[in-house]
């Protein structure tokens, strides 16, 4: 029988750095490449990596455009990658308050 | 994964939540703008006649070309913002013509007491969403 929350832990989202690039995406609409970058503090390739791991779960979505003449990417939750990521703070909040022990 | 892990990981997660925040907050410079933009539009249009009324309308249009360009140049979209923003502009400019309306009908056309009360109630649901924005999360 499986009681613990730990096993409504999402695997995509678990990973240390997957779970903070999650997080930053998850409290805006769509959040630059550089931005999440930066606040997740790990260089481009980490980044690009994690996120074609996320993009391949179909959590993220990657969106290119220009700013002037500059271009630039942006990072967006899908519906599914919201949906993942709240199931996961759930998951690691009954944990937290000790759901599942004996 | 036991429960300190948990609650670390959730913290962390708030403290992400916490920046994105930060630099989530320029639709209210946005929106004060957009209201006070709109406030001197309608003031002076109560005002002029004819073709020059095409001035205070050139501002609006300016205006909402500077919006565009600035939310387009900014790093973090906020969640839900552009419904916000459009409701608020969607109440505006029915506003607007509400209150065009009436400075005709009414023969207030140059008062100044009409054209203030008349152009703050336009400014308002820029104002309205300047603070329903900044304390949206």
């Amino acid at each position: 029988m499986v009681s613990h929350p730990r096993h409504d832990l999402d695997d995509v989202i678990h990973s240390p750095v997957r779970m903070s690039i999650v997080a930053v995406l998850a409290a805006a609409d769509r959040v630059e490449f550089a931005f999440v970058r930066d606040a997740v503090e790990i260089t481009d390739p980490t980044l690009s990596k994690q996120v074609t791991m996320l993009e391949k779960a179909g959590y993220v979505e990657v969106i290119k455009g220009y700013a002037g003449k500059r271009p630039r990417t942006w990072l967006k939750l899908t519906p599914e990658g919201r949906e993942a990521f709240t199931r996961h703070l759930a998951a690691l909040r009954a944990i937290a308050d000790g759901a599942g022990l004996p | 994964m036991d429960r300190e892990e948990a609650a670390a990981a959730l913290k962390a997660a708030e403290a992400h939540r916490q920046t994105v925040r930060a630099a989530a907050r320029w639709p209210v410079l946005v929106l004060v703008a957009f209201g006070c933009v709109m406030f001197a539009v309608d003031f002076t249009t109560a005002f002029v006649s004819g073709p020059w009324t095409l001035i205070p309308a050139s501002w609006a249009v300016i205006f909402a070309g500077w919006g565009a360009w600035y939310a387009h140049r900014q790093r973090v979209a906020p969640l839900g913002f552009l419904r916000r923003y459009l409701l608020a502009v969607v109440a505006g400019m029915l506003l607007h013509g509400v209150y065009l309306a009436v400075l005709i009908a009414a023969g207030l056309h140059g008062d100044p007491l009409a054209a203030f009360v008349g152009s703050l109630v336009v400014a308002a649901p820029f104002f309205i969403g300047a603070h329903v924005e900044s304390r949206a999360w």
